[in-house]
C-alpha cells in the first residue's frame, strides 16, 4: 500500500509538472499577454514594448517558464496583471470553495446511499421510477438554472433564506451558515442525483445477483440480507462515486458561486479569464489540478482498501468518470 | 428495463431530432430579425412570444436546435474518437505485449493532465483562445478525451487476448481488419455509451459557457437559456422552452446510453 | 435629511470595469445608526490603491476614502482638495484647501500632492497613468504647504478639468498599498474591514472638511452578477444596487419600500458604433454618411434599451460641458444612402461589425444593427468576441465597425479616448486643430468655439454612429438618500449618503 501511494504520488507530481508546462507554454500561445491586459485600450506599440520589457515578457518562453515554475515550488504563485500577488487574490477563496465542495460531499454521502438504497432495493417499483426520473432531471438541468429557481422560491418568494452569500470581511461562510444553504442545495441536487443514479443501479443489479437471491431464499431477514449481502457489494462502488464527485466538485462550484455571489474561486476564475489575467488563471489551474490529483489519489486508495481483490493487485483501479 | 424508459427515450429523441433537423426549414420568421417589441407575450403571430430584442422565440427555438446538436455532437464525436484511438492503442500494445506498458505511459498518462484540470477551467481557458463554436467543440473534445480513452481501454483490454483475436493475428490479418472486425464490435456498447455521456456533457458545456459570458452568440438552445435569464420575470417562456428541450435531449440520450452500458456489460460478461 | 435625490448628478464612464457590471447598495440597520451599503461588480483583484481601481466597487470605495483635487459636478470641475488653479508659463500652480486632515490626524499638505504625482508616474505602476502624458511630474515644486507648481509637457488649457476628468485621488506622502494593509485618506469615510471582491466596511470620519457624513457606516459589497445585485436589495440584504438591468424597471422594484431610480438625462451613456476610416469603405466620407442615414436609431432604443433611453445625435459626449446638442443625426433615407454608397463605390462591400459585451446591450445592438444593414441590402456580419480580445490591435484594424460606449466624460477625455487607436480615430486636419486648441487654450470662449468646430466636423463627416443614450438604473430602498454621482452612476459617490 505504501508503495502504491508513493507510486501514485510520483505520478501525480509528474502530471502536475506536465500540466504546468502545458499551461504556461499553451497560455503563452494565446492572443494577447499581460502587457496587453494591463494597458487595455491605452496600449500603443511603444508602450506595449516598454511594458513587456519591464515585466520580462520579452524573454524566451522557456526562461519565463523556469522562473514561474521555480516560484511555484517556493509557494510564490506569481503576480496578477493588476499588480497584486496571486496568493493574496486567491487567499481564503480556495478555502471557501473547498468548504462548499466539502459540505456538499459530506451531505451527499448519506443522502445518495439512503435514496439509492430506498429506490434500488425494489427495482422497477413506482418509487424506483420516481427517483430515476427525478435524478435524471436534476442531472440534465444546468445547475445555474436550478440555483436560480431555488433563489426565486426560498429567497424572493418565501423570504426564508438569503439570495446572495454576503460574508463580512474577516468572517468565513461558516459564520453565516444561512448563506451556505442554497448554494449547497443547488450543488447537492446536481451531484447527489448523479451519485444516486450510480448507487441505485449497482444496488438494483446486486439484489438480482445469485448470492443475494440465495440468502433471501434461505429465509434471512431482509435487514440482514442488506447488511451482509448487498452493502458489501455496493460500498466500494459508492465510495468511488463519492470520491470522484468530490474531485468533480473541485472547480465544479464555479457556476453556483456566481449565482449567489459566493466568495470562492469562481468569480476570480471568470474575471481572470474575461480580463485576460493569465497569471491568475495559470495559478488556479495548478492549485485546482493539485486538488484533483489528491482527490483521485484518495479515490484510488479508498477503492483498493474497500475491495479485497484489489488490495494486493497491481493493476490500476477502475476509474469511472461522469 | 422493466419500465418502458428506453422506449420512451427513443421516442422522445426521435421527435426532438425531427424538430431539430426540420426546424430551420419551417421557422416562420428570420430568427435574427426583430418582429415586434421585446418580451411580447404569445400571440397568433408569434406563438411563443418575442425575446429580449423582439425576435420570434418560436423561430429561434426551431433554428437553434441544429447548432446546439452540431456543436455538441461534433465535440462528443471528436473527443470520443480520439479517446477510442488512444484507448485501443493502449489496450492492444500493452495488453498483447504483456509486461511493458509503454503506450499507457506515452499516451494515456499525458492525457491525464487534461483530466486533472477541472472541466470548467479547461473550457474557460480554451474559449479565451478560440471563441465561437470551434472553441466549444475543441473544449468539449479535450474534456472528453482522457475519460473516453480510459473507458475504451478498460473495455478493450479483456478482448485483445481472446481466442478469435489471436486467431485473426495468426491468420495474418491487417490491423484495420482486426480493429474493424474483431475489436470494435465487442467494444461498441461502451463506445456508444461513452459517446452518449460525452454528448450530454457537451450540452452542459455549451450552456455553462454561455452563462459565464464566454460562449458564442447565436440561436443555439444553450445561448437561448442564458439570454433568457435577465428577463425571466417578464417572459418565463423564454427560459422554460429551451430548458425543457435541453433537458429532454439530455435525459433521453442519458437513458439510451445507460441502456447501452447495460447491454455491453451483458456482452462482455 | 432633506439633501435630496435631485442632487444625484451622475457622470459615468462606460466600460471601465472590463466587462464587470457593478452595483451600489445601501443597507439599513437600527434607526439611530444608518448603514449604507454600496455594492459593486467584483474582482478579487480589487485594490486599496486608488490608481489601480478597476471595478465599480473599487471606485465606490476608493472614491469615498480618498478625495480628489477637483471632482466633476454637472459637467463642471468642482474644487475639492484644491481651491483654485493659476496658469503660468509652461506650468500651473494649484492652491490647496486649508484645514484638511488625514484619517490618522495629520494635516494635508502640498507634499502629499507632490508624492501622489510621483507615485502615479512611477515606472513600477502596472498601468501608466494618463496624467503622465501631460504633466512633468519629476519637476513639481512645492512652494508652501498650501501651494504647488506643476510643469506641463504640453499646454493644458483647463487644468481643473484635466484633474477632474482623470479622477486623480490624493494619497498621503509615503503611502503604499500592500495587500492586507489599510488605506489612509482624507475622504468622508475611513476604511474599516476590507476583503477584496467581497465587502469593505467604511466608518464615518467626523472631521471631514466638507462636513460630517450622515451615515455611521457604509458597507460596499462586491457582486458581479446583475441578478444577484437586484436580489440582494429585494431580499433586504442591501439597500441600494446601481447599474441594474432594464428588465428590472419593466418588472418593477418588487416591494412597496423599493423603487427603481434613473440617474437622469445628463448621466446617460452614449452607445454607438465607430467606423474604421483607415480601410475601405469608410475611408470615404460618403460611405460613412450613408450608413448613418441607414440606421434606425429608435428601433435600437426600443429594443436594446427597452425604451429606457433616447436616440442619440451621432456625437459622443452627451452630458458633458460644451456638448453640442443642437446637432441632429442625419434623417433616415434608405434611397439617399444607397445613392451615396454607389458614388463611393461601396455597394456590396463586406462590413464586419465587431462587438464584445463589455457594456450591457453591446452585442444585442450589434446583432440588430447588422440586421438593419442587411435589410438595406448590405453585406454585413457581426463578429462577437470576448472582452479581453476586443481591443486586439490587429483585429481592430481589420474590422469595419465596432461598438463603443462612452459615459458623459469631459469632451477632452471623450475625444482622446475615441482616438486612442488609429483605427478609431478620424484623421482630419480641421478636427485635430480644433481639439488641440480646445485642449490647450485657457480662454473660455475660444475653447467653446473650438469644441463647436470639432463637433461640426464629426457631425459632417465623422465616423461615429451614436444611436442611443441609455439610462442608468438603480434599485433602492425608498429611504436611501443623498447618493450622488460624480464620475459614474455605476459607482456613485457615497460620501453624502444616508437613510432619510
Amino acid at each position: 500500500m505504501i508503495r502504491l501511494v508513493a507510486g501514485r504520488l510520483a505520478t501525480g507530481a509528474a502530471l502536475l509538472v506536465l500540466l504546468s508546462l502545458l499551461v504556461f507554454v499553451g497560455v503563452d500561445l494565446l492572443p494577447g499577454d499581460a502587457a496587453n491586459a494591463r494597458l487595455g485600450a491605452s496600449a500603443t506599440p511603444a508602450r506595449l514594448a516598454e511594458t513587456r520589457q519591464r515585466l520580462g515578457l520579452d524573454r524566451p518562453v522557456l526562461v519565463r517558464y523556469a522562473d514561474w515554475a521555480g516560484g511555484l515550488l517556493r509557494g510564490d504563485l506569481g503576480t496578477s496583471v493588476s499588480g497584486t500577488p496571486v496568493s493574496a487574490i486567491l487567499g481564503g477563496r480556495v478555502a471557501n470553495s473547498a468548504l462548499l465542495a466539502g459540505l456538499t460531499t459530506i451531505l451527499l454521502v448519506p443522502i445518495s446511499l439512503v435514496v439509492g438504497m430506498w429506490a434500488g432495493l425494489r427495482p422497477g417499483s413506482r418509487r424506483d421510477r420516481g427517483v430515476a426520473v427525478a435524478s435524471l432531471l436534476f442531472v440534465a438541468a444546468p445547475e445555474f438554472v436550478t440555483a436560480g429557481l431555488l433563489v426565486l422560491v426560498f429567497a424572493i418568494g418565501l423570504g426564508v433564506l438569503p439570495a446572495v452569500s454576503l460574508i463580512p470581511p474577516g468572517a468565513g461562510p461558516l459564520d453565516r451558515p444561512a448563506a451556505l444553504v442554497l448554494p449547497v442545495l443547488a450543488l447537492l441536487l446536481l451531484h447527489a442525483s448523479y451519485a444516486v443514479r450510480m448507487i441505485r443501479a449497482t444496488i438494483a443489479a446486486t439484489v438480482r445477483a445469485p448470492h443475494v437471491e440465495f440468502a433471501r431464499l434461505n429465509g434471512e431477514p431482509p435487514r440482514d440480507v442488506v447488511r451482509h449481502a448487498v452493502l458489501p457489494a455496493v460500498l466500494p462502488v459508492a465510495l468511488q462515486v463519492w470520491l470522484l464527485t468530490a474531485a468533480a466538485l473541485v472547480g465544479g462550484t464555479v457556476l453556483v458561486e456566481r449565482v449567489f455571489g459566493y466568495p470562492g474561486i469562481g468569480e476570480v476564475l471568470v474575471t481572470a479569464v474575461r480580463t485576460g489575467d493569465l497569471p491568475v488563471a495559470q495559478a488556479l489551474v495548478m492549485v485546482l489540478g493539485a486538488g484533483v490529483v489528491v482527490a483521485l489519489l484518495a479515490a484510488d486508495v479508498g477503492v483498493r482498501l474497500s475491495t479485497p481483490t484489489l488490495r494486493t493487485a497491481e493493476q490500476p483501479a477502475p476509474v469511472a468518470f461522469r | 428495463m422493466r419500465w418502458p424508459g428506453t422506449r420512451v427515450a427513443s421516442g422522445v429523441l426521435a421527435v426532438l431530432l425531427v424538430v431539430i433537423v426540420v426546424g430551420p426549414l419551417v421557422a416562420p420568421y428570420d430568427p435574427a430579425a426583430p418582429v415586434g417589441l421585446p418580451y411580447e407575450p404569445p400571440t397568433p403571430q408569434a406563438l411563443l412570444g418575442t425575446d429580449a430584442l423582439g425576435r420570434d422565440l418560436l423561430s429561434r427555438i426551431l433554428d437553434g436546435g441544429l447548432p446546439m446538436l452540431g456543436t455538441a455532437l461534433a465535440g462528443a464525436v471528436a473527443g470520443s474518437a480520439l479517446g477510442t484511438v488512444a484507448g485501443l492503442l493502449a489496450a492492444w500494445w500493452d495488453g498483447r505485449s504483456g509486461r511493458s506498458r509503454w503506450v499507457e505511459g506515452a499516451v494515456l498518462r499525458p492525457l491525464d493532465t487534461l483530466a486533472i484540470v477541472p472541466p470548467m477551467l479547461l473550457v474557460l481557458l480554451i474559449l479565451t483562445a478560440f471563441t465561437g463554436h470551434a472553441g466549444l467543440v475543441l473544449a468539449v473534445a479535450l474534456t472528453g478525451v482522457p475519460l473516453s480513452a480510459r473507458v475504451l481501454r478498460a473495455a478493450a483490454a479483456p478482448v485483445v487476448t481472446r481466442a478469435h483475436v489471436e486467431a485473426a493475428v495468426a491468420r495474418g490479418e491487417g490491423p484495420a481488419w482486426i480493429v474493424g472486425r474483431e475489436l470494435l464490435p465487442l467494444v461498441a456498447g461502451p463506445l456508444v455509451a461513452d459517446l452518449g455521456i460525452r454528448f450530454v456533457a457537451a450540452i452542459y458545456v455549451v450552456t455553462a459557457a454561455g452563462f459565464l459570458g464566454v460562449g458564442p452568440s447565436g440561436t443555439d438552445w444553450g445561448t437561448l437559456i442564458v439570454e433568457a435569464l435577465p428577463g425571466v420575470e417578464l417572459a418565463p417562456l423564454l427560459l422554460a422552452v429551451p430548458v425543457v428541450l435541453v433537458a429532454l435531449l439530455a435525459v433521453s440520450v442519458t437513458v439510451l446510453a445507460d441502456d447501452a452500458v447495460r447491454r455491453s456489460r451483458a456482452v462482455l460478461a | 435629511m432633506s439633501r435630496a435625490l435631485s442632487r444625484r448628478q451622475l457622470l459615468r464612464y462606460a466600460g471601465v470595469g472590463a466587462g464587470l457590471a457593478a452595483a451600489v447598495t445601501a443597507c439599513g440597520s437600527p434607526a439611530s445608526a444608518p448603514t449604507v451599503v454600496g455594492s459593486g461588480g467584483g474582482g478579487a483583484a480589487e485594490s486599496l490603491d486608488p490608481f489601480i481601481s478597476g471595478t465599480p466597487s473599487d471606485y465606490a470605495r476608493n472614491w469615498t476614502v480618498f478625495d480628489e483635487l477637483f471632482a466633476i459636478s454637472d459637467g463642471n470641475p468642482l474644487p475639492r482638495l484644491a481651491v483654485g488653479v493659476d496658469q503660468g508659463d509652461g506650468a500651473f500652480t494649484v492652491r490647496l484647501r486649508d484645514g484638511v486632515t488625514w484619517h490618522d490626524g495629520s494635516p494635508f499638505v502640498a507634499d502629499d500632492v507632490a508624492y501622489t504625482l510621483r507615485y502615479l508616474a512611477s515606472p513600477e505602476r502596472p498601468v501608466p497613468h494618463e496624467l503622465t502624458g501631460f504633466l512633468d511630474t519629476a519637476q513639481v515644486q512645492v512652494r508652501d504647504p498650501r501651494t504647488i507648481t506643476i510643469p506641463t509637457l504640453q499646454p493644458v488649457g483647463d487644468p481643473a478639468m484635466l484633474f477632474a476628468g482623470a479622477g486623480m485621488r490624493v494619497i498621503k506622502d509615503g503611502a503604499t498599498f500592500a495587500p492586507g494593509g489599510t488605506a489612509v485618506g482624507t475622504g468622508p469615510y475611513r476604511l474599516g474591514a476590507f476583503e477584496p471582491g467581497r465587502q469593505a466596511r467604511l466608518t464615518r470620519y467626523d472631521a471631514h472638511w466638507d462636513g460630517a457624513p450622515f451615515a455611521d457606516e457604509i458597507v460596499v459589497i462586491s457582486l458581479d452578477d446583475p441578478s444577484a445585485r437586484v436580489n440582494a436589495v429585494r431580499t433586504g440584504e442591501a439597500d441600494y444596487a446601481a447599474d441594474v438591468p432594464f428588465t428590472v424597471a419593466r418588472t418593477g422594484a418588487g416591494g412597496d419600500d423599493l423603487e427603481v431610480r434613473s440617474a437622469g438625462d445628463t448621466q446617460r451613456t452614449s452607445l454607438g458604433f465607430v467606423m474604421n476610416t483607415t480601410i475601405r469603405p469608410f475611408d470615404d466620407p460618403r460611405a460613412r454618411r450613408a450608413v448613418r442615414m441607414l440606421v434606425d436609431r429608435q428601433a435600437l432604443v426600443d429594443r436594446v434599451l427597452l425604451g429606457y433611453g433616447v436616440t442619440g445625435n451621432d456625437l459622443f459626449g452627451h452630458g458633458a460641458r460644451y456638448f453640442d446638442d443642437t446637432v441632429k443625426a442625419p434623417a433616415t433615407d434608405v434611397a439617399g444612402a444607397k445613392a451615396l454608397l454607389e458614388q463611393a463605390g461601396a455597394v456590396g462591400a463586406p462590413l464586419v461589425v465587431r462587438s464584445a459585451e463589455y457594456e450591457a446591450g453591446m452585442n444585442g445592438s450589434t446583432e440588430l444593427f447588422v440586421e438593419q444593414l442587411k435589410a438595406a441590402g448590405l453585406d454585413a456580419r457581426a463578429e462577437i468576441v470576448g472582452v479581453q480580445e476586443y481591443f486586439a490591435p490587429d483585429a481592430l484594424a481589420a474590422t469595419h465597425l465596432l461598438t463603443f460606449p462612452l459615459g458623459p466624460f469631459p469632451l477632452d477625455v471623450t475625444y482622446a479616448r475615441s482616438a486612442a487607436f488609429p483605427t478609431l480615430a478620424l484623421n482630419d486636419a480641421e478636427l485635430k486643430t480644433a481639439v488641440a486648441t480646445a485642449f490647450s487654450t485657457p480662454d473660455e470662449a475660444a475653447r467653446a468655439a473650438a469644441w463647436k468646430t470639432a463637433q461640426a466636423v464629426m457631425a459632417d463627416r465623422g465616423n461615429w454612429i451614436v444611436w442611443g443614450l441609455a439610462d442608468t438604473l438603480a434599485i433602492s430602498r425608498r429611504n436611501v438618500a443623498g447618493i450622488e454621482v460624480r464620475d459614474s452612476a455605476k459607482y456613485p459617490y457615497l460620501g453624502k449618503a444616508g437613510l432619510a
